[in-house]
């Protein structure tokens, strides 16, 4: 019944009308290489650009603090996400996630989360993408200006176009551009020659302490975040990679090890080369450290690992937030007419067309300080449920009760830990942008509020949980 | 160079736009809701046949 409808004939592969009775579904053709280019595209990004203000808000050690802390954090999210969807292997990972293991109320509620978190991430990408774009052509003395909406319109539909017409060429794009992304940090960590002695004076005569204290630690958490944000992206392709149990872990795990080493070497490349007065105000942190290496060649491959960096986050970010809003759509937690998927190219079409006007809108009207704080968080609120789904799903379904692809070690440990590092960001974004995580807070509830006095009625209540569990422990 | 530039930076976003809007209104007119909708949540599509349609096999 679930066959694609493809015809061969003498000019190739044809697409022919489905018959009565036929179903459509999404395209389950990705492997590990594929999610790790979702996960590790949607974050590179905060390699070139955003990380650095947490040296702005504590100096260099409190951003390599704040760094590994949040490194800990996404470890304990990369752990418990692989988890929870090597077994729950449905589009719109953590909002099926929770809809199984907590309830309507909360699914509601992560999908949304999620829906922000990318949305506003894309956003903030392609207004990126058009200040680097920008300066660019200003640097290379070409007269004239170039029009940023432009860049930021183009990036958008550009990228939805590819999310558009099919999964397997836009991750496949994105495995490609964060490849070369990530080896153009690499070179640059080589091409200053951290082993020398002369290197590593200079990093400690640039080091300062700490020049707020430990509260500077503690402010910089917020910004740590930026080096991982995004990697439990990867679940959002579970119903489209071959094999979910094997290709999330693998893709999620060896994705946030790339990370990990990524942010250590980004540091070290921004903290050796520029005094932290300024390193923690820089747009482009990297681009700026390969200028001051007067290479011309690394200045411009840096500079195309920045754009790439940006571009493949804007389009995992769109693969995910469409997933997410599919998935409501087809529970009819939203319109249902958003669970639609593509005959031809079997992707949710509508959902992606849908935020197309919502990003360009956001993007030329919010500053970019207001679309990264709204993302990270709504990725925050994640991952605090993260730590408590845990916890339900252990109890609700313990270790031999149903299979699981991935087993995380240590539990209850990484949970704990995660809802500790989750509490101590909260404080950290409080401190920068209290008024924001309030407004946030209020969106969200009043958001609750809507969807149990209006929506649920319309939810298929019985059709919503799809796993085939058996009934949960104590129930 | 730059307003050239520009203008094609909107040129290639509207085209592509367009082209996205009449793709969807095409296959909202072509196809029945229920076939559009009928993608469920667990379902499992045969792998073989969406590798080939991908052109993978």
């Amino acid at each position: 019944v679930n066959q694609i409808d493809v015809n061969s004939t003498a000019r190739g592969k044809v697409f022919v009308p489905p018959e009565q009775g036929k179903k459509v579904s999404l395209s389950r053709v990705l492997g590990p290489g594929h999610v790790w280019a979702l996960g590790v595209g949607i974050v590179l990004v905060g390699e070139f650009m955003g990380w650095n203000f947490a040296v702005g808000k504590g100096g260099a050690v409190a951003a390599l603090t704040a760094c590994w802390l949040a490194g800990i954090l996404y470890t304990c999210v990369a752990m418990i996400d692989s988890e929870i969807t090597s077994t729950v292997a449905a589009a719109g990972g953590q909002y099926a996630q929770a809809k199984h293991i907590i309830g309507p109320l909360m699914a509601f509620n992560v999908a949304l989360y999620l829906v922000m978190a990318y949305t506003m991430l894309e956003v903030s990408n392609a207004i990126v993408a058009g200040d680097l774009l920008q300066s660019f052509a200003t640097d290379l003395g070409i007269p004239g200006n170039v029009d940023k909406r432009a860049i930021i319109v183009l990036t958008i539909v550009g990228l939805s176009w590819f999310n558009y017409r099919g999964v397997l060429a836009t991750l496949t794009l994105n495995l490609v551009i964060t490849a070369i992304a990530f080896i153009s940090i690499a070179v640059l960590f080589f091409y200053i020659k951290p082993w020398s002695a002369g290197q590593n004076e200079q990093l400690h005569s640039l080091l300062t302490g700490l020049p707020y204290g430990t509260l500077g630690v503690l402010a910089s958490l917020h910004f740590g975040l930026w080096f991982y944000l995004g990697i439990e992206g990867t679940t959002q392709a579970a119903e489209e990679v071959r094999s979910p149990a094997r290709s999330l872990p693998l893709g999620t795990m060896t994705g946030m090890i790339t990370l990990l080493i990524a942010a250590t070497a980004t540091w070290y490349i921004g903290s050796s080369l520029m005094p932290w007065e300024y390193l923690g105000q820089s747009i482009t942190p990297l681009y700026d450290a390969a200028k001051l290496t007067g290479n011309q060649y690394l200045e411009v491959f840096l500079f195309f690992g920045t754009l790439f960096a940006t571009f493949a986050s804007a389009n995992g970010c769109i693969n995910d937030a469409s997933r997410a809003w599919f998935a409501m759509g087809r529970d009819r937690y939203m319109p249902i007419w958003f669970g639609a998927v593509h005959p031809k190219y079997r992707t949710p079409y509508r959902s992606v067309v849908f935020f197309v006007p919502i990003a360009v809108l956001f993007a030329v009207s919010t500053p970019l300080d207001q679309t990264i704080t709204f993302s990270i968080l709504s990725g925050l609120l994640g991952y605090t449920l993260m730590a408590i789904s845990i916890f339900l799903f252990r109890r609700k379904w313990p270790l031999k009760s149903i299979d699981r692809g991935y087993v995380h070690p240590f539990h209850p440990i990484p949970s704990l830990l995660l809802m500790a590092l989750c509490c101590l960001a909260y404080f950290a974004v409080y401190l920068g942008y209290g008024t924001q995580l309030l407004a946030m807070m209020s969106f969200y509830i009043v958001a609750s509020a809507w969807f149990v006095l209006h929506r649920y009625k319309y939810v298929r209540r019985g059709d919503q949980f799809t796993m085939p569990w058996p009934r949960p422990q104590g129930y | 160079v730059i307003l050239l530039f520009n203008v094609a930076a909107w040129s290639i976003a509207g085209f592509l736009m367009a082209l996205m809007l009449f793709d969807l209104i095409r296959v909202n007119k072509k196809y029945s809701e229920d076939y559009l909708l009928s993608s469920h949540e667990g379902d499992i599509v045969d792998t073989e046949e969406a590798e080939r349609a991908e052109g993978l096999l």
